[in-house]
């Protein structure tokens, strides 16, 4: 085995035996790994990197990948539910005149199901497969900021509960997903509801700028020797952009749930035009962060798409560098696309037009990458198992929402068809096909390392069946029916429009794409359960995530390594460099330079807390008493002020102390 | 100087986005004024913004041949060639867009709603 040792003469190790020393800064004689066998290594790295054992322990958590278990089962349940709703919303529009849902009812269903899909799904899991897999993926020990990532769960979980027990005490938001303005203002929204939306929100944004932080500082500090920046695996390079477009986007829609908030509850008039405010600057306000929703969804996904074809392809992936530039690129246009979801407020049409340009030539990167996933697929052995056949579904299903999104970037067919199913099925497309395909296929590709067991291939084949026929069978006809006229959010119709039969079909196409997720939770289990062993590398794969046991341990890797390929795994197929000198006594990292990942210092990792659980309680206590009254900022201040002190309480560092 | 001179690998990477992000704001603000004065501004505009995208990936494109103003012995080649370009590509890229932008000007009239 190569190694490379960070230790200096001035602190090399003497031979004394020191506890385990929790917040204690690492000092400079602390035992090392140098030298040390594999027995005694997992021995101290186990003592001093594990979570506690009970029920304050667990609360306490700070391991990635603890975290990311609990963010993926969450987001898993909140997809659950958010299907629910769908399933509940195609049979009321199987038919014509159908008495199941009424009106009220169906505001709030689709309203639940947007919020959920969009809010309490698709970005936490985007984010939560991020938490596990990047410190993995760039070998280190555990993501930067590990408490405000524990922080960012707990807030993440009590925005998710909020809505939905408000959805049960029949007190659900009912405006829409974006809630425009004046509908989810205080005139025509009396009572609670809106509020509610306008509060999860704030919650569940607190928490992606949580992650989004932590995620950003691990790529560019925590990563192993020798990453540079050419050789950064594509997924990491995904949730880096995805990460900088949340830290510029959310905070667009925190200041618009804040404004609304301010209209309903303190009198203000910032959107109503009557006392000189703007209805439209919600709309604006809104869709610059809406629109880069789309991307914070879809790039995480490609990032995916782009680990999982080069290790069935069984070759790296072709065009690295154009790869990079797509996603650096689609997350800065992904800000200048906005206006096109506000075709038919009446802009100027100049105006309008630069924003169809960047809509339209957004295209060219994402057909970069599209280019570039076939070269790979094309000059490579493509072993099809599951995963791969979600990738495919992907490029299908994808490449068609991409091509209706071309049409929907003209403003003439926009105006035509705003706010009909033609709208629906688009996003549809391109949310379930950009993001979810990849996802089921991550699902099956990662299911290994994070379980130590298989999915069942033939299940999973099955599934993929189902969910493709299903959603096509579901999605394709809303084309038509929507281009016939059928708007959307419409509770019911009547049988002289003519559109039953396509409803039916739809619903029944809807059906059979639940059915797919039923399997799907089948396999989970039941690979969870009886699953036959992974083995590190079942897929032998070229990433550092697979270089560790699965499930990795408590530690990630006995040793960091070092990385001399895009491909680590594949480049040094005998044994893996790597370094030593790290503390093992203590939690220590290995913090590396932004550009070449020379190593630079020795860092501590933060120990398991359970402040960030009380803070997280402050703060969500806060955000749920101030939809009844503005105090609640004011008082809540008070407990979320403790929490933090508590948190940040100084640990006797030596650091700290200078 | 030393920058024009040697080039700065990460040029492309700040003009081109950086150009575009103006061109859009600023193109987009000014469309009442140009109907109200029916001065013509926007296709100016973009023309410069186009450019200073493209003047960003010249920096790349020099710091590409030329070491680049920034890089230091300890540093890989590979790592600031690949930094070069990606900023020599992200001009063009958005420079196209830039100008695709602009040309909307040369076919609708600014004060159509």
């Amino acid at each position: 085995m190569s190694s490379a040792d960070l230790t200096s003469e001035r602190d090399l190790p003497p031979k004394r035996e020191t506890a385990s020393k929790g917040d204690l800064a690492p000092e400079p004689d602390g035992p090392r790994d140098t030298g040390m066998d594999d027995a005694s290594l997992h021995r101290w790295l186990t003592r001093a990197w594990r979570t506690p054992p009970g029920i304050i322990g667990a609360l306490s958590s700070v391991d990635h990948k603890v975290i990311a278990r609990r963010y993926l089962i969450t987001a898993f349940i909140f997809l659950c539910l958010g299907g629910l709703n769908a399933v509940a919303m195609r049979v009321q529009l199987s038919g014509p005149q159908r008495g199941l849902i009424g009106p009220d009812l169906y505001n709030q269903l689709f309203t639940m199901h947007g919020v959920t899909m969009m809010f309490l799904f698709a970005v936490p899991i985007v984010q939560a497969t991020g938490i596990y897999l990047v410190p993995l993926m760039v070998g280190t020990r555990n993501i930067a900021f590990p408490r405000l990532n524990a922080f960012g769960y707990w807030i993440y979980v009590s925005g998710g509960a909020f809505a939905w027990i408000s959805f049960l005490l029949n007190m659900a938001p009912d405006v829409g997903w974006f809630a425009y303005v004046p509908l989810s203002g205080p005139e025509f929204s009396p009572g609670k509801r809106a509020d509610v939306w306008a509060q999860m929100i704030t919650y569940t944004e607190v928490s992606s700028l949580a992650v989004a932080v932590a995620t950003i500082v691990t790529v560019f500090k925590q990563r192993a020797p020798g990453m540079s920046l050419d050789k950064i695996p594509l997924y990491v390079w995904a949730l880096l952009v995805t990460s900088f477009v949340v830290v510029f986007a959310m905070p667009a829609v925190m200041i618009t749930s804040t404004f609304l908030i301010l209209d309903r509850l303190v009198g203000t008039h910032i959107f109503n035009p009557a006392e000189g405010g703007d209805a439209l600057l919600f709309q604006h306000l809104f869709w610059f962060f809406g629109h880069p929703e789309v991307y914070i969804i879809f790039l995480p996904a490609t990032g995916m798409v782009s680990s999982i074809i080069p290790a069935f392809a069984r070759r790296p992936t072709f065009g690295h560098l154009g790869l990079v530039l797509s996603l650096i690129s689609v997350g800065f246009l992904s800000f200048g696309l906005w206006v096109h979801h506000m075709f038919a407020t009446g802009l100027p049409k100049l105006g309008a037009s630069f924003f169809t340009a960047s809509s339209m030539l957004i295209a060219i990167p994402n057909g970069v990458q599209i280019f570039c996933w076939l070269a790979t697929l094309w000059d490579g052995r493509p072993v099809i198992r599951t995963p791969l056949l979600f990738v495919f579904g992907f490029f299908f299903i994808f490449v068609i929402g991409g091509l209706t999104g071309v049409m929907l970037a003209s403003v003439p067919l926009d105006l035509q068809v705003h706010d009909t199913y033609f709208v629906v099925a688009h996003f549809h497309y391109v949310l379930i096909g950009g993001s979810v395909f990849p996802l089921l296929g991550a699902a099956y590709f990662w299911f290994p390392k994070i379980t130590g067991r298989m999915m069942s291939e033939r299940l999973g084949r099955w599934h993929f069946g189902l969910a493709f026929i299903g959603f096509n069978a579901a999605f394709f006809p809303m084309h038509l029916v929507g281009l016939w006229g059928m708007p959307r959010r419409v509770y019911t119709y009547s049988a002289e429009l003519g559109w039953g039969n396509i409803n039916l079909f739809i619903s029944a196409g809807a059906m059979l794409f639940f059915l797919s997720f039923v399997l799907f939770t089948f396999n989970l289990i039941h690979g969870a359960l009886k699953g036959a062993p992974a083995g590190d590398n079942p897929w032998d794969a070229g990433t550092l995530e697979w270089a560790t046991s699965s499930p990795p341990p408590s530690y990630n890797f006995t040793r960091i390594p070092i990385v001399t390929n895009v491909e680590p795994l594949w480049a040094e197929r005998e044994t893996l460099p790597v370094a030593t000198g790290l503390r093992v006594d203590v939690r220590e990292l290995l913090i590396s330079t932004v550009a070449e990942a020379h190593p630079d210092i020795r860092e501590k990792s933060a120990t398991p807390s359970i402040w960030p659980l009380l803070a997280a309680i402050a703060v969500g206590a806060t955000f749920l008493y101030s939809i009844f009254t503005p105090w609640a900022i004011v008082w809540g201040a008070v407990p979320i002020a403790l929490t933090l002190v508590g948190w940040f309480w100084p640990k006797g560092d030596p650091e700290d102390e200078e | 100087m030393r920058a024009l001179r040697l080039g700065t690998s990460w040029g492309g990477l700040l003009s081109g986005p950086l150009a575009w992000a103006i061109s859009t704001q600023l193109n987009y603000a000014l469309v009442p004024w140009q109907c109200n004065r029916q001065v013509p501004v926007v296709l100016p505009i973009t023309l410069l913004l186009a450019l200073l995208s493209l003047l960003g990936g010249m920096l790349s494109w020099r710091a590409r041949r030329q070491g680049g103003a920034a890089f230091k012995a300890e540093r890989a080649r590979t790592t600031e060639q690949f930094v070069a370009d990606l900023g020599i590509l992200a001009a063009l890229l958005f420079a196209l867009v830039i100008v695709m932008q602009g040309s909307a000007a040369l076919i609708l009239d600014e004060c159509l709603r």
